[in-house]
């Protein structure tokens, strides 16, 4: 799949690959990560969010709206399924990754597990 | 460290774009780069025969700040959206959604009605249901015979 960041770009899938990769803002924290995905169109109850090992999978599907009667006058864009996998290298917690919706902006919270937490030690040296 | 498959190889070159698009004014009057600038939002527009919808995907914008403006044949959508800073502690690792202003002005091939016009934002999709007018309607003519 073309790697496309833009709105237009990103509304013409490839053909070995019929879904959209939305764009993504993701931040790291020592507690964990989240992850923003533009994916309009899709509503709460028709995106998943699937876990195997250190990879997630967000698919989020978005049925198309065009009117059966309708004629188009201009299509600059599709309307179809987005899909993007996300590969961690620290240790998550999939047990305890909450995820919220609203206008079409998907936002994910994922914890790094307790074990890579402790991993990171801070050493404070205090002088003498 | 969180790192991403199919990670595009220019990816924050494609973050210029999304700016780019965002400020570009109507029409693509701004300089074209490399390729060509998209223009946002994209638009698509359909037509039965009563009436017009004009769709655009707008993730994340809010519906009191979008501005929808119509004038004759002429439709102009405004509207911005802020991205908010990372939170507290946290590092952007990949920053690819856009933010800011935009503005576009597109024509259709018959002016409308803009007091039978309405609005609706759902999931971050606007729909704009416009009526045609009578002349712009499909008409039948009845043959008669002598």
């Amino acid at each position: 799949m073309s790697c496309c960041n833009t709105q237009n770009e990103c509304r013409t899938p490839s053909k070995a690959v019929a879904h959209f990769r939305p764009p993504v803002d993701v931040f790291e924290s020592d507690t964990g990560f989240r992850i923003i995905a533009d994916v309009p169109g899709a509503s709460a109850d028709a995106i998943d969010l699937d876990f195997d090992k250190n990879m997630l999978t967000l698919t989020a599907r978005a049925t198309p709206r065009t009117p059966e009667t309708a004629r188009p006058l201009l299509a600059e864009y599709q309307v179809g399924d987005y899909r993007r996998t996300f590969r961690f290298d620290e240790a998550i917690d999939p047990d305890k990754t909450t995820a919220e919706f609203a206008a079409g902006v998907l936002t994910i919270n994922v914890p790094k597990s307790d074990a890579a937490r402790k991993r990171k030690v801070h050493i404070t040296i205090t002088p003498n | 460290m969180l790192t991403i498959r199919c990670n595009p190889p220019s990816s924050f070159a494609d973050l210029d774009q999304i700016v780019e698009g965002f400020f570009a004014p109507a029409f693509n009057t701004a300089i074209p780069r490399a390729g060509s600038a998209p223009r946002f939002p994209a638009v698509n527009l359909w037509h039965d025969n009563a009436s017009v919808r004009v769709e655009a995907e707008l993730p994340g914008f809010k519906p009191e700040g979008l501005d929808i403006t119509i004038q004759s044949d002429e439709i102009t959508l405004r509207g911005s959206r802020s991205i908010p800073d990372a939170p507290e502690g946290a590092r952007p690792i990949r920053q690819e959604r856009g933010s800011g202003t935009f503005e576009r002005t597109f024509r259709l091939p018959f002016p409308v009605a803009n007091d039978k016009a309405t609005a609706s934002f759902k999931n971050g999709v606007l729909t704009l249901t416009l009526a045609k007018p009578a002349e712009a309607q499909p008409r039948k003519v009845r043959v008669t015979a002598n």
